[in-house]
Formats: C-alpha cells, sequence, structure tokens
C-alpha cells in the first residue's frame, strides 16, 4: 500500500532520517546556524544599529533646532516691538531706500540754518526719479544743489549734490560739521572755498531693502552694542534735524513765504 | 581484538571523532551568536521603539507654528541689523573734513587771512594772504611740524608764494597730502 500524500513523501522522510543518523547533521546544524546568525548580523543588527546611530543623530539635530526656536520664540517674546519699529525708522531715514530729495534738501537746509551760512537761491532737477541716474542742471542765479546718482559696492548707492554757501570759514566748517550729523547720511567729498563763498560737494547715500530669507533654525541675535549706540547717536541727529524742519516750517508759515520743501 | 570497551567492533567510528572538540567550539561559537544576535535584536527594537524622535518632531512643529506669527517682526529685525551694518560702514569711511579744517585753521596766525580752501578727497590746498613774512613762515613752521609719518598730512608743498602790490599783501599758496 502506498501512504504518499504527495509523491515522493517517503523518500524525502528516507532521506531525512538518514541525513539526521548521519555524521554530518551535528556538524551541519551547527554551521548552518552560524551562517543564519552571522546572515542577520550583516543584514539586520548592523543596518538596525545603523538607523539608531542616525535616530541619535537625528535626535541630536532636532533638540539643537528646538533650541534655536525656542531662543527665537523666547527673543520675539522679549522684543520691544515699539523700539524696533522707532529704531527700524531711524535706520531707514538714516540710509533710506529709495532716493529721498526732500530728506536730502532737509539736512542742507537744517545744517545751514544751525551754522549760520545762507544757501543761495536754487533749483535743480533731479532727473529720472526711476534710475539711478540724474540729470545735473544747475539754474538760476548759481548752481547751487546739483545732484546726481551713482552705484557704489556693498549695493550701496548715492546721489551727489554741489551746494553753494555764503558764509565765513568757521560758518562753513560748521555746516560740513552738521551736515554730517543730519539724516539721511551724508558724506562731504569736496570743499571749495573762496572769499566767502563755498561750494561743498555732498554725497548722501541709500541702499534697496535687501531680500529677507530667513531660515526659522537661523538663530536671531540682538543689536550688538555697538549697533544700539550708533542708533541712539542716529536717534539723536534725526531728532535735532526734526527739531529744525520745524522751526523752519514755523518761520516759513509766520513770514507768509511759501515752505522751503 | 578490541582494545576499548566495547567488546563488539567499531568499524564504523565516525571520522567526526576526532573533531569533536572542534565542533564543540563551533556549537559553543553558534549559540553565542545566537545569543548575541537575539539580544542585540531585542536592544535594538526596544531603543528605536522608545526613540522620542517623534516628539521632538512634533515639538519642532509647534515651535516652527508658533515662531510663524513674528514672521513680520523678525523681517524688521534682520532689515534693522543690515542697515545698521551698513550705516556703520558708511560711517566708518567718512572723511572728517572738520578735523581738516580744524587743523588748518586753528594754527593760522592772527593777521593771517585764508583766501582760498580747497579740499578733495586726498589733497588739501589752501591760499592764505598774510602782510607779513614772518607769519607766513611761522605757519609754515607750523604746517611743517603737522606734515610727516603718522601726521595729521603726509606731505606739503609750497606752490606759490607772491606778493600782491596793489593790496600789499603775500600771497602763500600751500599743498598738502592729507594722512
Amino acid at each position: 500500500m502506498n501512504n504518499d500524500i504527495f509523491f515522493g513523501q517517503n523518500s524525502f522522510r528516507f532521506y531525512y532520517y538518514r541525513f539526521k543518523d548521519s555524521d554530518y547533521y551535528p556538524l551541519s546544524i551547527v554551521v548552518i546556524t552560524i551562517l543564519v546568525c552571522l546572515f542577520l548580523i550583516f543584514r539586520v543588527v548592523i543596518p538596525q544599529l545603523n538607523n539608531w546611530f542616525s535616530i541619535q543623530a537625528e535626535i541630536s539635530a532636532t533638540s539643537q533646532r528646538i533650541d534655536v526656536l525656542k531662543g527665537n520664540i523666547n527673543f520675539m517674546n522679549n522684543l520691544d516691538r515699539g523700539q524696533l519699529t522707532s529704531d527700524l525708522t531711524t535706520a531707514t531715514e538714516a540710509l533710506p531706500p529709495q532716493k529721498d530729495f526732500g530728506s536730502v534738501l532737509n539736512a542742507i537746509a537744517a545744517s545751514a540754518v544751525k551754522s549760520g551760512v545762507s544757501l543761495d537761491d536754487y533749483s535743480f532737477q533731479v532727473g529720472s526719479i526711476s534710475t539711478s541716474s540724474a540729470t545735473p542742471t544747475g539754474q538760476g542765479q548759481a548752481k547751487s544743489v546739483v545732484p546726481s546718482a551713482a552705484k557704489l559696492n556693498g549695493g550701496l548707492s548715492l546721489v551727489q549734490i554741489s551746494v553753494n554757501l555764503t558764509g565765513t570759514v568757521d560758518g562753513v566748517r560748521n555746516f560740513l560739521s552738521e551736515i554730517q550729523q543730519k539724516l539721511p547720511l551724508g558724506e562731504v567729498v569736496g570743499l571749495e572755498l573762496e572769499n566767502k563763498n563755498a561750494v561743498v560737494d555732498i554725497q548722501f547715500y541709500q541702499k534697496d531693502f535687501p531680500k529677507i530669507v530667513f531660515q526659522d533654525e537661523q538663530p536671531l541675535s540682538a543689536l550688538s552694542d555697538n549697533n544700539r549706540s550708533l542708533l541712539q547717536r542716529l536717534s539723536g541727529w534725526q531728532a535735532d534735524s526734526a527739531g529744525i524742519e520745524q522751526g523752519l516750517n514755523e518761520q516759513s508759515a509766520s513770514s507768509g513765504a511759501m515752505p522751503l520743501f | 581484538m578490541s582494545n576499548g570497551i566495547n567488546l563488539i567492533a567499531t568499524k564504523n567510528q565516525s571520522f567526526l571523532a576526532p573533531l569533536l572538540t572542534k565542533i564543540h567550539i563551533l556549537r559553543f561559537i553558534a549559540v553565542s551568536l545566537l545569543f548575541v544576535v537575539s539580544v542585540a535584536s531585542v536592544i535594538l527594537f526596544i531603543l528605536i521603539a522608545l526613540s522620542p524622535l517623534p516628539a521632538l518632531h512634533n515639538q519642532e512643529q509647534t515651535s516652527l507654528s508658533t515662531l510663524a506669527a513674528y514672521h513680520a517682526d523678525i523681517a524688521k529685525v534682520m532689515i534693522l541689523q543690515e542697515r545698521t551694518t551698513s550705516i556703520n560702514s558708511v560711517i566708518g569711511k567718512r572723511s572728517d573734513y572738520t578735523g581738516i579744517l580744524d587743523a588748518l585753521k586753528s594754527k593760522i596766525p592772527a593777521n593771517m587771512d585764508v583766501v582760498a580752501l580747497q579740499i578733495s578727497k586726498k589733497t588739501v590746498s589752501i591760499t592764505l594772504s598774510s602782510k607779513s613774512l614772518s607769519d607766513i613762515n611761522a605757519y609754515i613752521a607750523v604746517l611743517l611740524s603737522e606734515s610727516g609719518k603718522g601726521k595729521a598730512f603726509t606731505q606739503m608743498t609750497l606752490n606759490n608764494l607772491s606778493l600782491d602790490p596793489s593790496r600789499g599783501m603775500y600771497l602763500l599758496v600751500l599743498s598738502l597730502t592729507i594722512a
């Protein structure tokens, strides 16, 4: 009688038992166990160990990012928004993002008033406002303010103006001192003085707002002491300019004359 | 005759008999490997399963969403920092014309007048008038002492010294190189 459930069943059983009773059986079991263990070590345990190390590295990096984020949140929570807005206004007045001829002329007029020199009548053409160049054309009694614009390194651009002044050497010296303490920031780059007439070349700086690319993981830092004191200084100059500008306006209103700007 | 205790001769003696010790060692190695693999697997599974990484990721997402509310203010902070850096740079490289004027004017003797003055980026040209040559000499001496290495002016040149007979004045034209 054939008891095979499937073809060759008895043959497999036969070979199995023959193998089990053979001398190779204990040796093969040991060898197979070692091979399987080695396979598991190299294909499972070591990759999992690497995975664990990666997870540890990720945990460390994530913890650092969270620390930075918490620091940023804390910084923003403690930030005085009124002060920030005020500082930004001051900084933007000092270094405007676009040509601001009104402020430039205010600075010149305020410096002239404070230093006791007189500005001649003047008129000027600014050229195309949308481009960085301006057409310098003096007109009227004297070439008093002649602006021209140029681009500098570091994204800075400037408007250069020649101003005709009448005053003493001391007055001109005071004007130079005053104009450097007005907003927007100006720099005297040339001076010609003859008798009581002076021509002062001043360049006023401007800089476009940068494209802000903020990474959340980038730590925010408060302004340095140096920058804080700079802003305080600029704020003083700003107040000074505003006071003189107000005085000029009041004077113009009381005298019934056309306001200067 | 048999040498062993068994009287029946062992004709089919296993060929592994001499290697028995080595097989024991192999068996020990196999068991050890099994133990190491099983223990390492369990430990790694527990470590990975109990990792705080998902919780940290959640915390990070929460922080990011909190910080997103401040983006407008953060932009202001960054602009302010950029502006102050640029302003510092501009102020740092401005020429001190007031200082130059002070340096020139403070040394002028009482009887001398400034007729003309021209200051450009690196040079100063000054024209003075005086009735006295000794005043002119004194002023030149003072300026010479202010010129040189590490001083206000690096070089001084006497361009012209003339007499204006109509006014009875000497005219001195000097040019100086700013340090």
